[in-house]
């Protein structure tokens, strides 16, 4: 190599450097404003928010990777050549697109309550009410409170089966009636059964630390023998450090998990073309990818129903998850919200 | 006990007071009816707090002790029980004290308020306006009563409190 090159490699190489140094540093940034802001419900907001447009870029990056079977690194590149794509080609800032992000949390926030208040409502009125009821010894209507909350119980698993690939949807296109196309994400699930099914396993596994952080504070004196004496300070810095990890914890899961289920859409709409929305549509053809020879996926009714209710069956892990923990330390707001499904906060009684 | 119980309450349970304060009807009753030397009252409405509802846990109390209230005013206004009767109020077992939790008051975690416990111990050869404030295990109830009742209790394993005996 000559002196020339040589200094030109050595400075592309410190300057790259310095690139790597800042985007790690730019990362961690984020990292924990993110985490300060999903300590409270109300910031929290903001959380859901940056969540979804997370879940936009990488279905555009999906679809790129796609079209031009390339890295993502590589789809990357070629969004900033896209006029009507170039933003997508940075990742989402908290400063950047801030009202983006205000705007986006409150309708995925109702899109939420639309989709989980029902079931959530349910099984916290159940539990209230059956209890409520066995108290005062009314007999005679026993059957109430478990009678709602199997009707519940059956909501839940039917909604929270659509809930991955409606708010990927919803998160692509920003309509919130595009969560109720109903038809439209049966297809789009079974378009892509199997990784969906992987992905459901994998959000009700990774929901299992959360609950068990719920019920450890039960056993705090176990844990740490200090809080016997501890005085109220004390005690709100064990709470605050606990409510620190679980939602840091969260955070990460969700991280992963939503982005995932974005690639999921991508690849949804991208076999089943006319289930998808304005936006992709949109997406597609600024890329120049041309889905009309796009080969229906075959339907193999066995596979699709094994596919469904072994999905089924994980959500059903997930209530009796829910159950056992609310058993062991029961806090009424975790009924309507699961920080990985719902508004990514973790509940803290103190 | 039980013809004259359906004769006022009948069959349907709609008449009858339900839950404690069932047990209450029914000890009050016993007291009269049977004349019981020793009778053991297993109120259980507080553990209805493990389901969520705080109200659940004070609501209990109170009506355990209005359920106390009418045992006593039916001991004493009963010529052969005034006088001659101790009462042993005590809890099965404590509750968690435990200020992470939305409703503190578990017991099956092993917390060490959820052994400690209360007794309250008042009628005829017990000490009256004494506290004693050292732990004691629960079963030195057993060995108690049963010294205040004139008997030795040979399988219990705890001693006697002399400590509350005149």
């Amino acid at each position: 190599m000559t002196p020339n090159a040589k200094s030109i490699a050595g400075a592309r190489s410190t300057s790259s450097l310095y690139g790597a140094i800042a985007h790690h540093v730019s990362m961690a940034a984020k990292l924990i404003i993110t985490t300060a802001l999903a300590l409270t419900p109300l910031t929290a907001l903001l959380v859901l928010g940056w969540i979804v447009r997370l879940m936009r870029r990488e279905t555009v990056i999906a679809c790129v990777r796609h079209a031009h079977s390339c890295s993502r690194a590589q789809a990357v590149d070629r969004l900033g050549a896209i006029d009507r794509l170039e933003v997508y080609s940075r990742f989402p800032g908290w400063w950047s697109g801030l009202w983006q992000t205000v705007l986006g949390g409150l309708r995925a926030f109702i899109v939420l309550v639309m989709l989980t208040l029902p079931f959530g409502a349910l099984l916290l009125l159940s539990w209230w009410a059956g209890w409520e009821n066995s108290f005062n010894k009314g007999y005679e209507q026993a059957w109430a409170g478990p009678a709602v909350a199997l009707v519940g119980i059956l909501l839940t698993v039917a909604i929270l089966s659509h809930l991955p690939m409606a708010m990927a949807r919803f998160a692509a296109e920003g309509s919130l009636w595009s969560v109720l196309e109903l038809r439209q994400v049966r297809r789009l699930i079974r378009a892509v059964r199997w990784r969906y099914l992987a992905l459901t396993i994998v959000t009700v596994l990774t929901t299992a630390p959360l609950f068990l952080a719920q019920i450890a504070p039960t056993f705090m004196e176990k844990i740490n023998p200090k809080v016997l004496t501890a005085d109220p300070e004390e005690l709100r810095a064990i709470a605050e450090r606990w409510h620190l990890m679980a939602t840091i914890y969260a955070l990460v899961v969700l991280f992963f998990l939503r982005r995932w289920a974005a690639r999921l859409y991508a690849r949804a709409v991208l076999a089943e073309p006319d289930a998808a929305g304005p936006f992709v549509r949109e997406t597609v053809s600024a890329i120049g990818l041309d889905t009309s020879d796009a080969e229906a996926p075959r339907r193999h009714w066995t596979g699709m129903v094994m596919a469904t209710l072994l999905g089924c069956v994980a959500w059903g892990g997930f209530i009796v998850m829910l159950y056992i923990a609310q058993f062991a330390n029961h806090a009424w707001w975790n009924w309507v919200n699961h920080p990985l499904i719902g508004l990514p906060w973790v509940f803290r009684p103190i | 006990f039980w013809d004259d119980w359906r004769r006022q309450y009948g069959d349907s349970g709609l008449k009858n007071p339900r839950g404690d304060r069932l047990l209450t009807e029914l000890a009050v009753r016993a007291i009269r009816q049977l004349r019981p030397r020793l009778m053991m009252i297993n109120y259980q409405d507080p553990d209805y707090v493990h389901w969520g509802n705080a109200s659940h846990y004070t609501r209990a109390i109170a009506v355990i002790d209005q359920g106390l209230q009418r045992l006593v005013e039916t001991v004493d206004s009963d010529p052969e029980y005034r006088d001659d009767t101790v009462f042993v109020i005590v809890p099965d077992c404590g509750r968690d004290a435990n200020p992470f939790m939305s409703v503190p008051y578990q017991h099956h975690f092993n917390s060490r308020s959820a052994h400690e416990i209360f007794a309250l111990v008042f009628g005829a050869g017990v000490v009256r306006n004494r506290i004693l404030d050292k732990p004691v295990d629960q079963t030195s109830l057993t060995s108690t009563i049963g010294a205040l009742m004139g008997f030795r209790v040979r399988a219990a394993e705890g001693r006697v409190l002399s400590e509350i005996i005149t």
